[in-house]
């Protein structure tokens, strides 16, 4: 049986950006909301640009047709508060990274900045309501 | 010098006011329209996104929505006019997002999925003036009102 695969963990440079994806529900009029940036099993989930491409984050969504994408500077989210990007790839990931979201009440204040500095490069289906196809 | 006396004569010259009859409140349209829409976010069930989010509950946004209504009625009494209404969406854990975004200034508040919890805010006006703190959200926040109606 083979070994599963294992990536090193590298250091991002702040000049480099991530890939996040985004769920329709949370876009309203072509905007992003803030309930898109939250942590799943510790940190949130985003990609490496060294390692993914803008597409290649979209297709990793369950559902891709219901996601769209955003990019967000690396350097910007450590200039945020004490944010930080950390690669942490998957056997089936290189590109994974996480950034570590505070869990007390900073995290209102960090949301606000991450939709600030984050960017379409995707756009995301129009908002549909829930529920629909 | 006023003296007592024209002060007196000021009096005599005052209708006395038997009722106060204030004018109807129109109804907050805008927000009502917002609450309407919201009540979309009880569809989500767990892992609606596939990526294992939370479902939303019908009391956390109904929580949410009193919310907005105390301080809506209270903008309203305060300046004879309501405040914009927010985006009211799903925030992380099950929680409700209302989030106000503005030319000169942005605000939002996250109402948590516990019952018991202290809801959360942070706004600014993309400058050096900022708010943030937590609140009961069964409360009036007149901090906030304030910052709804500048």
């Amino acid at each position: 049986m083979a070994d599963a695969l294992v990536f090193p963990v590298e250091e991002i440079p702040d000049a480099d950006s991530v890939f996040m994806r985004a769920h329709e529900t949370y876009c309203r009029d072509g905007e992003v909301m803030p309930g898109v940036f939250t942590a799943k099993n510790g940190g949130m989930s985003v990609d490496w640009d060294k390692y993914s491409t803008k597409e290649e984050t979209r297709q990793r969504a369950k559902n891709p047709a219901k996601n769209g994408v955003l990019r967000l500077a690396v350097g910007a989210i450590r200039g945020i508060d004490d944010l930080d990007v950390q690669h942490r790839p998957l056997p089936t990931n290189r590109a994974h990274s996480e950034v570590d979201l505070p869990t007390n009440e900073e995290l209102t204040e960090v949301r606000i900045f991450l939709l600030r500095i984050a960017e379409v490069v995707i756009s995301l289906p129009a908002g549909r309501p829930p529920g629909h196809a | 010098m006023p003296t007592a006396e024209a002060a007196r004569g000021w009096e005599c010259q005052t209708e006395r006011v038997e009722r106060w009859e204030p004018a109807a409140k129109q109804e907050d349209v805008e927000l009502k329209a917002e609450v309407e829409r919201a009540q979309e976010i009880l569809e989500l069930d767990h892992d609606w996104d596939g990526e294992g989010s939370a479902g939303y509950s019908k009391n956390t946004l109904d929580r949410a929505v009193d919310f907005l209504r105390v301080h809506s009625t209270k903008g309203y009494d305060l300046c004879s006019a309501y405040p914009p209404a927010p985006r009211i969406g799903p925030g992380p854990n099950g929680s409700i997002d209302l989030h106000w975004k503005q030319k000169t200034w942005e605000l939002l508040v996250n109402v948590p999925a516990n019952d018991a919890g202290m809801a959360v805010f942070y706004g600014d006006d993309y400058g050096n003036q900022k708010i943030k703190g937590s609140f009961d959200p069964k409360t009036v926040n007149l901090g906030i009102v304030a910052w709804l109606m500048h």
